[in-house]
């Protein structure tokens, strides 16, 4: 009669003598239903946090296969809180197969973020009004892959990430910073992302919030929970696994969202929302910083005492990606006259020296030769040669390296002039001009000596190996020619290089294990192939100034052009042009002697490449599958291993598999382990296997019944708590009772009408609650 | 607590959603905050509705025993019903309910919460169990019902109740002692006491030869020129005065003592023993008096025994037995106390 202590303590006393029984709370029904609607809504929060982003930027990607992708892993998330056991081993194997894909892919994904963070920063540059640079090397050109299996990375952690904060404990607030923490670049860049995910992030939010207020998010049927009204330990009631009433709420509240949004809208449209629109003062103030910020990184924050547009006075391989700052580092006016660079000289390193990977600089006597050019052309000159030409520069150093000259070529005379500038006198070597520097304009000294010959051992093997794989020459213009096509072929431009590693040499790694960089890079190794071609080669840093650079100068007016200009001009009469010479213009280039032209520039850094080649995706997926080789060179600047592609589709597609599979063998193993009996067995073994399932799942709904283990009383209880069931009460509970024992116990086999009598009384009998 | 909670971290949100709108103009923004200023009213309109539309229904309790009437310690279950005609839904619906046994006078309040459903409401099935007899109600007071966003909750007094008598459970370990029986008055020492014969006539009839002379009806006799008897009650019966004090030092005890006098007129009855059992009524200040011939009558007994009142003096019905019932010579005196339930056969004296 009376219930023993211990049995009391689980019951709820409801007043003195009468108690809610613990039967209340075992029930667990429709658990997993709920579990896969608090997976809906990590994935709409998900992915329309993705989507705004990725749509605000007008990224292109894969939107089928991301959204199929999220969709399944959110549900695969919220579906490991099942049970306890699922929970800690599904996640320890979710995690594990993520970090092998993750491993496989790495490449793929750094380039989707890459070309994420590009794309961002052109825009951002585009809004702050400045010059972006590409912050970071794609190794795979292909944007819509590599962005898609970025977002694919991005979602499926974010899906981690929030299914703990949402299955459990419903935590919006959390879930809101984690979908909008990035969502604010876009946002602050004033661009809109499309309507369809604004709606998915609205209808995840307002869905949580309700449910959060309902406090209706629980794996349990029923909890206690406090209420300040009662005593600490006395507690309320609460039935919080109603699927029904959840998704009803749901439907109910997306169905508001959705007309109050449509509302509004059409109220205010996006497109008309910042019309005539200026930022306010707070925004103002914060525009520098964040630009800066999001062109440049933290370092554009910090004084970085490095190079200059990555020179830095002959010293190698310790900058991992140019940062430039975009300053004027120079105030050169000049009279153009060709179509032809002009290079400002300042840095010129004779000696190699491996392993400290920097070039030793000239010293006076080392650093021969032009000035004997430049009184060459100076008495060409003079006695009006084809061609020639005499020309005066303003040089000002604003930002440059302190107390460095920045001079051109042939320079003949300096002087210092007010307001800081520097005026030179040079004579320009235009095209066509043929002068020939004779070798008494060297004296004694000679044009050069045997340091501009010289190849140290330690990068003897790999020049050599160098050269020969640029081929045969007859002629320096030949080899010049074919070192710039083998360069523009071969090893890409970039100005995110890497460091080199310690304990390598510079050139020697360039040219074998790094084979990209930027005009340092071809420079260093071109002045000793040159050298291993008995050619004399110096190398040197400055700045180069390009002929579009020139015609967006601002015009100086007070100047006559003939005092600063005479003689042949390609251009024909020009005038004074003032122009900002900034670290962008930093460069690196070869100067190499003939006995013709004496010292001159070879300049054989190949162009960026920044064309952009998009394929889309199937067609690469197709390309992979179908092992297609021919690609046109054009297609891919970078080269990436030739299985990568492959490897991580069919990574991807095996991680997806596998999880899926272990979702449905985790739920349904036993039910194949039933079906699998099911079928094999007989008319007798079928109702044993039959109602040993009904059996089971009313044991889970009321676990108080367990006990019972015999036929006949088990259908007594089944009876008894189906008393108010009028269809169950239609049977004859000592007739089930046979048809069962003589199913489980006899060898005599039960009639199909019976089979259909104790089959139909199970679906018309459940443990009520 | 909880609303304020909730309102000021609603307040929060809309003050931060405010200051970033200000900060960045954003149409996103702009469209989350005119959905946070319209969402109260929305919320609490409906939540007004579905109030105003929203009843309740007790249809009193089941036994899962399939049994007629409900038995101490054993599960029963009661249902109520939450009825909604409107498509709103509510997550969080607070039912506060009033449960008590009035006989043991004991109260008790316990809030459940359960969701609405649009059109169906929800059907509660509460599983309880009485620990003691006596007649247990359920009621339900008044629903709270919380909006979408939780800033409110909404109140609507429902006042419905529902009851169910708890009879005691048999002991089956107890034995009658034959002392006991014999401790029941009989016929004739009754008639010898008093003088008179106080057997109960259940009929008159014609006389037969070797019917007791002393029980010829002469005043019908005599109209009807007749020989016409009185047919008693068998005179040789035992019948045996079941009492139960209605005293109450711990509900534990005294259920004992309930349990104890329940299961000894049943027992009796198994007997085949006549059997009388009887309470003081503080209520009419009076003794109630059953005749129990079959297990029905003293269920039917027991229920009614449950409408009095518990009183606080330990003898108070066996004190008073003495001047209302002097008749009745000796009865058993079933009695809760401090020490635990005491069975004993008193002397009417």
């Amino acid at each position: 009669m009376a219930k023993n202590k211990q049995e009391k303590n689980e019951n709820i006393e409801l007043c003195n003598g009468v108690w809610l029984t613990n039967s209340f709370f075992e029930k667990k029904e429709n658990r997993i239903f709920m579990l896969l609607l608090k997976g809906f809504l990590v994935y709409l929060l998900t992915m329309g946090s993705i989507g705004f982003y990725l749509s605000s930027f007008n990224i292109a990607y894969n939107f089928l296969l991301v959204n199929a992708v999220i969709f399944v892993t959110a549900f695969l998330c919220a579906g490991l809180y099942y049970r306890l056991l699922t929970e800690n081993l599904g996640y320890l194997i979710l995690l594990s197969l993520f970090g092998l894909l993750v491993l496989k892919l790495k490449i793929v994904i750094n380039s989707g973020f890459y070309a994420i963070v590009n794309i961002t920063v052109d825009e951002a540059a585009r809004y702050f009004g400045v010059n972006a640079q590409k912050l970071y090397t794609e190794q795979i050109e292909n944007r819509y892959l590599t962005v898609t299996m970025a977002a694919i990375f991005i979602g499926v952690v974010m899906n981690i990430l929030l299914n703990v904060y949402i299955s459990r404990r419903m935590q919006y607030m959390t879930a809101i910073f984690i979908t909008m923490f990035l969502n604010f670049v876009p946002i602050y860049l004033e661009v809109n992302p499309d309507i369809i995910f604004v709606l998915m992030l609205l209808f995840g939010y307002a869905i949580a919030i309700v449910l959060k207020a309902g406090k209706h998010y629980s794996p349990q049927i029923a909890v206690n929970r406090n209420n300040r009204k009662y005593e600490k330990k006395k507690k309320e009631i609460a039935y919080v696994n109603d699927i029904k009433s959840v998704i009803e709420t749901s439907i109910i509240i997306v169905a508001i969202v959705l007309v109050a949004v449509s509302s509004i809208l059409r109220l205010s449209p996006q497109e008309t929302f910042n019309q005539n629109y200026t930022p306010n003062k707070y925004k103002q103030v914060t525009m520098a910083a964040v630009g800066t910020f999001l062109v440049d990184g933290w370092q554009g924050f910090f004084d970085v005492k490095n190079s200059v547009g990555g020179m830095d006075r002959g010293q190698l391989g310790n900058v991992s990606s140019v940062k430039l700052d975009h300053m004027t580092d120079l105030v050169v006016q000049l009279t153009p006259y060709d179509y032809e660079p002009v290079y400002l000289r300042q840095f010129v390193g004779v000696e190699y020296v491996p392993y400290e990977n920097r070039w030793e600089k000239a010293n006076v006597v080392e650093d021969k030769g032009l000035v004997q050019e430049s009184n060459a052309l100076k008495h060409a000159y003079e006695n009006n040669a084809a061609k020639s030409a005499k020309a005066k520069m303003y040089v000002k150093n604003v930002g440059g390296i302190p107390n460095e000259d920045y001079i051109p070529y042939y320079t003949n005379e300096k002087s210092q002039e007010d307001m800081g500038y520097t005026e030179i006198v040079f004579y320009p070597r235009i095209e066509g001009n043929d002068t020939k520097v004779d070798e008494h304009y060297y004296g004694e000294i000679g044009p050069y000596s045997y340091k501009d010959l010289y190849i140290h051992p330690e990068n003897e093997e790999v020049i050599k190996d160098f050269v020969k794989e640029i081929g045969e020459t007859k002629t320096e213009e030949d080899f010049t020619k074919a070192l710039k096509d083998y360069y523009q072929q071969n090893i890409p431009y970039t100005v995110s290089p890497g460091k080199i590693p310690k304990q390598e040499d510079f050139v020697n790694y360039f040219l074998t294990d790094g084979r990209k960089g930027y005009c340092s890079y071809f420079a260093s190794a071109a002045v000793l192939a040159y050298r291993a071609k008995g050619i004399p080669a110096r190398y040197v840093e400055g700045y180069r100034i390009d002929y579009d650079q020139i015609l967006m100068g601002d015009l100086v007016d007070e100047t006559k052009y003939e005092d600063m200009y005479d003689g042949y001009s390609e251009l024909g009469k020009t005038a004074l042009i003032k122009v900002n010479v900034s670290d962008a213009d930093a460069h690196a280039w070869v100067e190499i002697y003939n006995e013709n032209l004496g010292w001159h520039v070879v300049d054989v850094t190949p162009s960026g490449g920044d064309e952009e080649y998009v394929e889309d995706f199937w067609s690469a997926f197709d390309r992979i599958i179908n092992e297609d080789d021919t690609q046109d060179a054009t297609q891919n600047v970078f080269q990436i291993p030739d299985n990568i592609i492959e490897k991580s589709t069919i990574a991807i597609v095996m991680f997806i598999a596998g999880l899926i599979a272990i979702g449905i063998v985790a739920l349904g193993r036993d039910y194949y382990i039933f079906a699998y009996k099911y079928l094999r067995g007989d008319i007798n073994e079928k109702l044993v296997l039959l109602f040993g399932r009904h059996w089971k799942k009313q044991c889970r709904r009321n676990k108080q019944i367990m006990d019972k283990v015999n036929y006949r009383d088990q259908v007594e209880i089944l009876f008894r708590y189906n008393s108010v069931n009028e269809k169950n009460m239609s049977y004859n509970k000592d007739i089930i009772t046979e048809i069962l024992e003589k199913a489980g116990f006899s060898n005599e086999k039960i009639s199909q009408s019976d089979f259909n009598m104790v089959k139909n009384w199970m679906s018309n009998n459940k443990i009520i609650h | 607590m909880e609303i304020i909670v909730r309102v000021i971290g609603y307040i929060v949100l809309i003050a931060i959603d405010v200051g970033c709108y200000l900060f960045f103009h954003s149409h996103f923004l702009f469209v989350t905050l005119m959905l946070l200023a319209i969402a109260p009213v929305i919320s609490v309109t409906a939540a007004a509705v579905l109030r105003s539309k929203l009843s309740v229904e007790l249809n009193g309790a089941v036994s899962l025993a399939n049994q007629e009437g409900f038995k101490q310690g054993e599960e029963m279950l009661v249902r109520i019903k939450i009825k909604n005609p409107t498509f709103l839904t509510c997550l969080d619906c607070k039912l506060e309910l009033t449960i008590e046994n009035e006989f043991f006078e004991t109260k008790g309040e316990q809030t459940i919460s359960v969701p609405v459903r649009a059109f169906k409401g929800f059907l509660l099935d509460i599983p309880i169990v009485s620990e003691y007899s006596g007649i247990v109600s359920i009621e339900v007071k008044r629903v709270l019902i919380k909006d979408f966003i939780g800033i409110c909750f909404l109140k609507k007094k429902i006042n419905k109740k529902s009851e169910f008598m708890v009879l005691p459970n048999i002991k089956t370990q107890m034995e009658i002692n034959r002392n006991i029986v014999s401790a029941g008055t009989t016929e004739n020492e009754e008639s010898t006491k008093k003088g008179s014969d106080y057997s109960e006539v259940s009929d008159i009839r014609e006389y037969i030869p070797g019917d007791v002379l002393n029980n010829i009806h002469w005043k019908l006799t005599a109209k009807k020129d007749e020989l016409m008897v009185k047919d008693r009650t068998s005179m040789t019966d035992e019948k045996i005065v079941v009492f139960l004090e209605l005293y109450n030092p711990s509900y534990m005890i005294f259920d004992n003592a309930i349990s104890t006098a329940y299961s000894l007129v049943h027992k009796l009855v198994d007997e085949k023993m006549s059997v009388e059992f009887m309470y003081f009524s503080k209520k009419g200040y009076d003794f109630k008096r059953y005749k129990i011939d079959y297990h029905a009558q003293a269920d039917e007994a027991f229920s009614k025994m449950f409408f009095e009142k518990t009183y606080d003096r330990p003898d108070e019905g066996a004190s008073n037995m003495r001047s209302i019932h002097p008749e009745i010579l000796r009865y058993i005196h079933v009695a809760a106390s401090m020490g635990g339930v005491n069975v004993v056969v008193k002397e009417n004296v």
